[in-house]
């Protein structure tokens, strides 16, 4: 489906050629298919490996030590710029806490940006499901205009962004790729409201895959 | 014929004892497996309030061993059997006799005898002994070990030399659980083999335990020439424990020696553990020659000894080849430190990578002595700027309240990474007298990213006291013209909350530059409690721009969100104005998510109410189907 859209893309954008990102990986902290996670709508395990992730040539992450900032001045554990930081690695150290309840972190890619794709990694030392993941993109940092929702699968609205209609996921090492369609802007938000685990947020690291809009 | 003989016990016993177990012996009577359980749970609980109280427990007894002497089926009688464990004397002791020599049954029969503890009961095994044969009688034989029965060693001490090597290792496990000194001498007679070896290794322990160390040592001298690895290692210990001071030789021959790493780990573990300073010295010395593995256990076995002076030897650990060793000796230095370790660890966690580094970072946060504190505020002062960023972060972590003027100072230097570090840990030491020249530094920041640190550094100082004020804000707002840096102000003002900062943020509204509005309405959007819910609302209703508008709103239903001690309706009549001024669809579905938590009958009527906008209609009719479900719950 992904090879499929994108190359309606590519044929929109004057037939890019669309490469496979090399995306990198951290070393996983647990191995198989956890079994017993209680959560609705939850997207049934992959088999075998996951697809390529294929962009337009030069398609690279924008994100990596760009200024982040959060709902929360006060992380429990951790910086926010870890979120940033290109450390994926799933053990203490590696990750920032936000408080419970609703919370996001923005991340300014400091110019507008073609986005293509988002991998994130909320917390990868157990198979958690995050609650209510939202991904934004909008060319303003208030994200109130020409906001695109690339990611929702808060299917109560508790939120407050709208019903979506993504399914829930289980952390792994893999991180969660994002089909960001190509759309514009310069900030990416990511919302999450606790998981099956805790009542807390949590970032690892999160890629954003585009290309600054002038080329 | 046997069932009606049951029934006629049951009819006798009954009278004394009450119907109920006569009742439920009846439905188990035919019981088999798989068969729903309740009535044997409740035979149980039967027994159980029996126990200890002989009027109850002997009727049930009789009417157990006339169930056993009955036709029940042998899933009935191995369901009720337990019972007998429980209530059972040496009235028991002839029915279980019986079924001890059968195959079939003696299982059941051995539950009941092992835990009877009438001397019949061990009788009636000991007889059995000589009556059985083949697993029944290996059943007999671990039986009469559970129940160390003493009486029993003579029996059982020739089956050692059975040719069935199954008897043969049951009868060492029993004699090593019965014990004493025939059995001890049964064992040590007998041909080694691994069961044996266990038993003997159990005798040792409980002579250890009594305080008869030569015995034990006896023991252990003899196992540790055992060909079983796993036998060597525990006879080693075992010897250690019993004469420390003899054990030392062999102790030092292991750990030079590196062809068995099991033995060379349990070599080091007993020297850990010895209070001898002679076996401190051992292990100290070992480090030279040991292999890598051993070398880590040396570092953390000479951790654990807790022998003061002990710094020279781990900062001479802290340089091996091997990372694992490096990172024990590390780690180690966190306890053994003092102020003498400190200029290492923080080198270190400067230079190393991963796991050396983060033992470094944490010995360094964790190192204490009278002299630490003055000595990383002297590191911060001198140290080049990888370094001092390690100093830096220890006076955060470890909160060293005289560190704030030196952060501060260090909080100047031409260092971004040391700029930035100082800044994160002044959040953690700096009090509310530092805020002004916290201030300053944020008036003075070059660049966005080090005001945004600044703003939390400067408000968590001054939430630090017990009625946080926000007047060293207030002078610097009066006197700031830069628009970023009055934005910074404002955000501050947020976070702290203190109603004397409300005028300021208001003037700020006012003052008709669109980037200090925007810092207005977000820092009333981060107040932490519901003082600017008002002016939200009027800005949510009337601001100038659409995104001011919707800054507002978004402020507004964030602060009715906060905890506090409103009923549902209370808040839900909050969230009424905030659903007529939203500008948009996206600002209806914000105030349905929040309506949702306050379940009344208020949120229930907003909620259909917007259900007939077609934008929101998916959003607004599960909100009502929440809140309905909600409100179900609470009649």
């Amino acid at each position: 489906m992904k090879l499929f859209y994108l190359s309606l893309l590519a044929g929109a954008l004057g037939a890019a050629e669309l490469v496979p990102v090399p995306l990198e990986l951290p070393k996983p902290m647990f191995e198989g298919t956890p079994q017993n996670l209680k959560v609705p709508n939850l997207e049934p395990p992959r088999k075998g490996p996951r697809p390529p992730f294929l962009a337009p040539a030069g398609t690279v992450n924008v994100a990596r030590n760009r200024p982040v900032s959060s709902s929360t001045s006060d992380p429990a554990i951790g910086e926010i710029a870890l979120v940033t930081d290109g450390d994926k690695a799933g053990g203490d150290g590696s990750y920032v806490e936000l408080g419970p309840g609703v919370q996001h972190v923005t991340i300014d890619l400091g110019a507008p940006h073609t986005i293509y794709g988002m991998l994130l990694w909320h917390y990868h030392k157990q198979p958690r499901v995050y609650n209510d993941v939202v991904v934004q993109v909008a060319a303003d940092p208030d994200f109130i205009e020409d906001v695109h929702v690339i990611f929702n699968n808060d299917h109560d609205n508790s939120a407050g962004f709208g019903i979506g209609s993504d399914k829930n996921y289980i952390e792994t090492a893999e991180g969660k790729l994002i089909d960001a369609r190509g759309v514009l802007g310069r900030y990416v938000r990511l919302y999450s409201h606790g998981s099956n685990a805790a009542a807390e947020n949590h970032y690892v690291e999160v890629e954003v895959y585009g290309k600054p809009v002038s080329q | 014929m046997a069932l009606v003989r049951f029934l006629l016990v049951c009819v006798a016993a009954g009278a004394a004892f009450g119907a109920d177990a006569e009742t439920l012996l009846k439905q188990i009577a035919r019981y088999e497996h798989g068969d729903p359980p309740a009535a044997v749970r409740e035979l149980d609980a039967l027994a159980y309030r029996a126990a200890g109280d002989p009027a109850a427990a002997a009727p049930l007894e009789r009417l157990l061993v006339a169930f056993l002497e009955s036709d029940a089926t042998p899933a009935a009688k191995d369901a009720v059997v337990r019972n007998l464990s429980i209530v059972g004397t040496a009235a028991s002791v002839p029915v279980l006799s019986r079924m001890l020599a059968d195959p079939k049954t003696s299982d059941m029969a051995r539950y009941a005898l092992e835990r009877i503890p009438a001397p019949e009961a061990a009788q009636a095994l000991r007889g059995a002994l000589a009556r059985t044969d083949g697993l029944t009688r290996i059943g007999v034989v671990n039986t009469l070990g559970r129940r160390r029965d003493t009486a029993s060693v003579p029996s059982i001490a020739p089956l050692l030399r059975a040719g069935d090597p199954d008897l043969a290792s049951a009868a060492a496990t029993a004699l090593g659980n019965i014990g004493g000194p025939e059995a001890r001498k049964a064992l040590l007679e007998a041909p080694q083999d691994i069961a044996v070896a266990e038993s003997l290794l159990k005798i040792a322990e409980q002579d250890l335990r009594s305080n008869r160390r030569a015995e034990a040592a006896a023991i252990y001298q003899r196992l540790q020439a055992s060909t079983h690895p796993p036998v060597r290692t525990a006879a080693l210990l075992g010897s250690a424990a019993a004469n420390p001071q003899a054990a030392l030789p062999e102790l030092r021959a292991i750990l030079r020696k590196a062809e068995d790493a099991g033995l060379q780990a349990a070599a080091i573990r007993s020297l850990a553990e010895m209070q001898n300073p002679e076996a401190g010295k051992l292990l100290m010395e070992g480090l030279a020659q040991a292999p890598a593995a051993a070398r880590v256990q040396i570092v953390a076995a000479v951790d654990d000894r807790h022998q003061p002076g002990m710094l020279p030897w781990f900062t001479k650990a802290a340089e091996d080849s091997e990372l694992a060793v490096r990172v024990a000796a590390l780690q180690a230095l966190g306890t053994h430190g003092g102020a003498s370790a400190i200029p290492l660890l923080a080198a270190r966690a400067a230079s190393a990578e991963g796991s050396e580094r983060e033992a470094a970072r944490l010995s360094l946060a964790r190192v204490r002595g009278p002299e630490t504190d003055a000595a990383i505020l002297s590191g911060i002062r001198t140290a080049d700027p990888e370094v001092k960023v390690e100093f830096i972060r220890a006076a955060g972590e470890r909160g060293i309240r005289s560190a704030p003027e030196v952060l501060l100072e260090a909080a100047k230097d031409p260092d971004t990474a040391v700029r930035q570090e100082a800044v994160r840990a002044l959040r953690e030491t700096a009090a509310p007298p530092h805020a002004p020249k916290l201030i300053a530094l944020l008036q003075s920041a070059g660049a966005e990213s080090e005001r945004k640190e600044l703003e939390r550094t400067v408000a968590a100082a001054i939430r630090r006291s017990p009625k946080p004020s926000v007047e060293s804000v207030l002078a610097a707002w009066r006197s700031e013209s830069a628009v970023p840096v009055k934005a910074s102000l404002l955000s501050v003002v947020g976070m702290i909350g203190a109603g004397e900062g409300l005028p300021m943020v208001r003037e700020a509204l006012q003052s008709g530059d669109s980037a200090l509005q925007r810092a207005a309405i977000l820092s009333m959007s981060e107040w932490p409690n519901t003082t600017p819910l008002e002016d939200l609302l009027q800005l949510a209703k009337s601001g100038g721009s659409l995104s001011q508008r919707v800054l507002a709103l978004r402020g507004y239903v964030n602060l009715v969100r906060l905890p506090s001690s409103r009923t549902p309706a209370e808040s839900a009549r909050l969230l009424a104005p905030a659903m007529e001024a939203a500008p948009r669809p996206e600002e209806k579905k914000l105030v349905l998510a929040a309506l949702q938590r306050f379940i009344c009958p208020e949120s229930l009527e907003m909620a259909k109410a917007a259900a007939a906008d077609p934008a929101v209609a998916a959003e607004a009719k599960l909100a009502v189907s929440n809140l309905e479900r909600g409100l179900s719950y609470r009649r």
